[in-house]
């Protein structure tokens, strides 16, 4: 009876095991080999289109906030991310102008005036096609893999940054190397997580997307 | 003889000060019955509110999600977000009469503007700090009953609904109103929404109750 129990509970750590390492993360071993099929990845994509649940979580509620809606991009620099529940929210970034649109009113802003939207603008557009993670300026980078992911730390240098966002990670698919996940980390835990899914690759999006309407 | 016509015209003009404001209303006494404890529409026993807010200072507009998260009787927690989730602010208001400032975005952390939004917050979810006994007035025209209640310097007048909900909140100075609260409620007699809007200050605050789904919130 000791004997069988033995072997089940062995039999129960060797399947537990590889399950359980599907989440752990090591460090990646080639990290030139990743950013150089990640730039051949960016490359190659002319636009994406998805949809996205975000997951808002503070400390301070016991739930999460859930919200849902669809994602595009556009080669060169067309963005369009559109809340769609529980609230309608949609912003737009084309032709160096950002738009955004609530239920009370719309507002435009030219990105190439103001120094934070063009921040904002290079920090969403940088994480959708990788390109942030050649901003070795700006964050600390650190690398991490799975066996179905890579998973891209990004630390700011700058403490004011570190104040809105401690932490920035970024979750990219092992097998096309599309962006499956961002994670914004704030001071004392809080985090913002977007998963994509979905996802369609390369197909035609008319322009009308990225007008402002 | 100067200073007493003087001083009788200081007299008159502030004694009974904030209720001159109003011609029609009365005092009756001390509130009795559902008007002896003026219910927040923010109550504890709920996980969280969340409300689609818009904020218009001047001819500056911004929006985002206010999250109000009752604990107790008087203790709330408000943070307030963009859509995108970025954190904007986060304060606390607590039992024991005090605001605690957990975090603010630079951009906005100016002493005034914070000052102003955490009276106009604390105002809404009806959290009474270190507020005053409540005074029942009568309106003389239409007998509607108006909750008074004194804070520091101000007071607020509280103006209930059939339910004993409030539908509007005044807050006045001395001799001057200051914020006009308006909360609109739906079919199901929950929050729909609230307008704040001030007299002497261009700000304006608009909040649409959220609902959330089941599959919206994660337990």
């Amino acid at each position: 009876m000791n004997n069988a129990r033995f072997t089940f509970f062995l039999l129960l750590l060797v399947i537990a095991t590889p399950l359980s390492s599907q989440e752990t993360y090591k460090p990646v071993n080639d990290i030139n080999e990743f950013k150089s099929r990640l730039s051949g990845m960016s490359a190659s994509t002319l636009s994406i289109a998805a949809d996205f649940v975000q997951e808002k979580n503070l400390s301070v509620l016991s739930d999460k906030i859930i919200s849902k809606g669809k994602f595009y991009f556009k080669k060169e620099n067309n963005i369009r991310w559109e809340y769609t529940e529980p609230y309608k929210y949609l912003i737009i970034i084309s032709n160096n102008q950002l738009f955004t649109k609530d239920e009370k009113g719309q507002k435009q802003y030219d990105i190439q005036s103001n120094k934070m939207f063009q921040e904002m603008n290079k920090f969403i557009t940088g994480c959708i096609n990788g390109e942030i993670l050649k901003n070795t300026k700006d964050y600390r980078i650190e690398y991490y893999e799975n066996p179905h992911k890579y998973y891209v730390k990004l630390i700011p240098y700058s403490e004011k940054i570190k104040q809105m966002l401690n932490e920035v990670h970024i979750y990219f698919n092992k097998s096309d190397l599309s962006v499956d996940a961002i994670k914004m980390v704030e001071a004392e835990g809080d985090y913002t997580k977007i998963d994509f899914i979905n996802k369609k690759m390369n197909i035609e999006i008319p322009v009308e997307k990225f007008n402002f309407k | 003889m100067k200073n007493l016509i003087l001083n009788s015209i200081f007299l008159f003009i502030f004694s009974g000060c904030s209720l001159s404001l109003f011609n029609t209303l009365q005092k009756s006494g001390e509130p009795t019955g559902q008007n002896s404890n003026v219910v927040s529409w923010f109550q504890e026993g709920h996980r969280h509110y969340l409300l689609n807010t818009s904020i218009t200072l001047y001819r500056n507009r911004f929006s985002g999600i206010m999250i109000i998260r009752p604990f107790g009787d008087n203790h709330f927690r408000v943070v307030f977000i963009t859509e995108m989730g970025l954190k904007v602010f986060d304060m606390e208001f607590t039992e024991t009469g005090n605001i605690i400032m957990h975090y603010c975005m630079e951009s906005l952390n100016r002493k005034a503007v914070m000052k102003t939004l955490q009276n106009d917050i604390g105002l809404m979810i009806n959290w009474r700090g270190n507020a005053g006994k409540l005074t029942e007035l009568k309106d003389k025209k239409s007998g509607a009953i108006v909750i008074k209640q004194k804070q520091k310097n101000k007071s607020v007048f509280y103006f209930l609904n059939e339910s004993g909900k409030t539908e509007r909140m005044l807050q006045t100075g001395m001799i001057t109103k200051k914020v006009n609260l308006l909360f609109y409620k739906n079919n199901q007699n929950t929050l729909d929404s609230i307008k704040i809007s001030h007299y002497y200050l261009k700000l304006n605050i608009h909040l649409t109750a959220i609902n959330e789904t089941k599959s919206s919130v994660s337990e």
